[in-house]
């Protein structure tokens, strides 16, 4: 019994670990294209005097999945932002288990999220929702990457929760105050 | 409960969350959760979902990965190399100069990045090293870059303008636009210090202005501005293309990506993965802003449903304090939480609230929220815990802290003289926007 636990667990986390550099893939994406989506709307618009109709729309939704397809590697690596003064001077023990209390109540809120926005998303599929848009899109093609965001960061907390360790950053997302 | 109770208990239990060193999105999200559950049942769980798709769909907030983004490609890209040399060639030889040319250097960075804390280490990085060799006094000095880095979010390009007009509901165009005057007003109270201190005390700064030379003595001044022009691409595509109305700051935060790319081309510094790497940080800011903003909207609103929000505006104006001492209350509150508190965390809590008061004491929309942009501000220089100079001191471990601390004190001061100067003439604040 334990050892399937073991190998349904290195599964999931293995999954997590492949979706986790898909997205941070995919963020970084949907991010040039809102610069693109942006840039294209102004030259359309001033030099050629013909605006686009779904320029507007659409960088909102790629800010939609620039924010989750991230956040569950801004989770990973410890990087949401947090008040740490009183527990960084807290003595090691202590600190330790504090933060892995914090990362059982990441999960748990985490995954209640995710219920929360699996429900709505399905909720939006089986009653054909559409966006208010000039191009209407169903509305959970958007709102899908809410419950993976909030899915995978549940995943990355009861990691962080078992193992007590966040992941290193990669090496070209240090911020530059840092270097 | 009554709605006291529920401000008082709402507000502690998230305090006290924030200092258990719970990251700030999973505090508010925690609450939100519980007080759904225990208060709204499960009809109100999509309730939840909404807001968080509404904060991370709405389309002015598309400024905030992209500004960070400009600064992110202009910094990994060494193009502001340029802009040192050409700042440190045209100023002349003055008592003083590296402050001249540390402050100089600081406004210029602040039209080109909204981050104290790129600002702050950069120039802890390239200016104080320069300044210390030459024996100019390291507490001054180091409060001229501190104060010289808190300009980054005053003047445009500014991330937390952005997100203060957008909770306040206010012009994005208009806060970003208002934050020119004061950013410069700034600039020159912090020199007119500087140089007024090594007036009174000439040890401050050397005396041999032949030991103060600019590194480029030999090329011209007009060969060094020459080559910072390209930078004026990016300053016309963000500020100008916002002044003048061609495009929405949003667009015109793109085009300054654009710019930002082009300039880096130009001095030949722009490749593929620098361009990639910025996207990856500029992504990984925006995902941690717009998380924290995405969670606090629903605490809003489950304070709003409460009632306990417009009970307390009513409280407060129904009471006989006088405009200006409420004004100075309100203040007061976010000047003492932002020593202790994350400046985005504290804005997502105390917006809400004061929006009412604002309104109901019809206070000039672009003048009040100015003023608590730059207290915000503040609260990136205020010891215990000011990001920036953490900032200076990852890149200038050398220095005690205690000094840096010490450095950032009348820094602080002259802040606050500065918004008392924008409350007695609010023009300052309000004209440029007034242009919109």
């Amino acid at each position: 019994m334990t050892t399937l636990a073991i190998h349904i667990w290195s599964a999931v986390l293995r999954m997590s670990e492949f979706l986790r550099t898909a997205g941070f893939i995919l963020s970084k994406l949907a991010l040039a294209g809102i610069v693109l989506t942006y840039s294209y709307e102004v030259v359309s618009r001033y030099l050629f005097d013909t605006p686009t109709s779904f320029s507007s729309d659409l960088v909102t939704y790629l800010l939609c999945v620039v924010v989750f397809t991230m956040m569950p590697y801004v989770t990973a690596t410890g990087s949401q932002v947090a008040v740490t003064v009183v527990i960084d001077a807290l003595p090691e023990q202590h600190r330790a288990l504090v933060m892995r209390l914090i990362y059982i109540l990441g999960f748990l809120a985490c995954a209640a999220m995710t219920y929360f926005a699996s429900g709505e998303t399905l909720r939006q599929i089986l009653r054909n929702i559409q966006m208010l848009a000039t191009h209407p899109v169903p509305k959970w093609w958007i709102s899908v990457w809410i419950g993976i965001g909030f899915a995978l960061s549940a995943i990355e907390y009861l990691r962080l929760a078992i193992t007590g360790k966040t992941l290193p950053k990669h090496d070209d997302t240090t911020p530059m105050a840092e270097t | 409960m009554e709605w006291w109770a529920t401000l008082l208990v709402a507000a502690g239990l998230l305090l006290g969350l924030f200092f258990s060193g719970m990251p700030i999105f999973l505090a508010f999200l925690v609450i939100n959760v519980c007080g759904v559950v225990v208060f709204l049942g499960p009809n109100a769980f999509g309730m939840v979902v909404n807001s968080v798709f509404d904060t991370t769909t709405t389309g002015t907030l598309t400024a905030i990965p992209l500004f960070v983004l400009m600064g992110e490609i202009l910094f990994r890209s060494g193009s502001t190399g340029v802009l040192f040399d050409a700042v440190d060639s045209l100023i002349g030889r003055v008592k003083g100069r590296q402050y001249v040319l540390a402050m100089s250097l600081a406004t210029v960075f602040g039209a080109l990045s909204g981050s104290n804390m790129a600002v702050a280490a950069m120039m802890g990085r390239t200016v104080y090293p320069a300044m210390a060799e030459r024996g100019y006094d390291s507490k001054l000095s180091i409060g001229v870059i501190l104060a010289g880095a808190s300009l980054a979010p005053i003047i445009p390009p500014s991330v937390l303008a952005i997100i203060i007009a957008t909770l306040a509901n206010a012009s994005v165009a208009g806060l970003l636009i208002a934050g020119i005057l004061p950013g410069l007003l700034i600039a020159v109270l912090c020199l007119g210090y500087a140089l007024g201190r090594c007036v009174l005390n000439p040890s401050l700064a050397p005396s041999a202005a032949a030991a103060d030379a600019p590194k480029n003595k030999d090329s011209s001044a007009l060969l060094q501005i020459l080559r910072c022009a390209p930078f004026l691409i990016i300053i016309a595509s963000v500020m100008g293309f916002i002044l003048t109305g061609v495009a929405t700051p949003s667009e015109s935060a793109a085009t300054g990506v654009v710019g930002a790319l082009i300039t880096a081309a130009i001095f030949r510094k722009l490749s593929l993965k620098m361009v990639w790497d910025s996207l990856g940080q500029a992504a990984i800011i925006a995902s941690m802003i717009l998380i924290i903003m995405a969670t606090s909207t629903m605490f809003s609103q489950l304070l709003a449903f409460s009632g306990a929000t417009s009970k307390l505006a009513s409280l407060v104006l129904n009471s006989e304090l006088s405009p200006g001492l409420i004004l100075l209350l309100m203040m007061a509150v976010v000047f003492i939480f932002c020593m202790f508190i994350d400046q985005v965390a504290l804005m997502l809590v105390v917006i809400p609230i004061y929006l009412p008061v604002v309104e109901a004491l019809q206070f000039d929309p672009m003048w009040f929220w100015m003023l608590m942009l730059l207290n915000v501000v503040i609260g990136g220089i205020t010891p215990p815990f000011g990001y920036a100079m953490f900032a200076f001191k990852g890149v200038a471990p050398d220095v005690d802290l205690r000094v840096i601390f010490a450095s950032s004190l009348p820094i602080v001061g002259i802040f606050l003289l500065a918004m008392l100067i924008i409350y007695w003439f609010p023009p300052i604040a309000t004209f440029l926007p007034g242009l919109l």
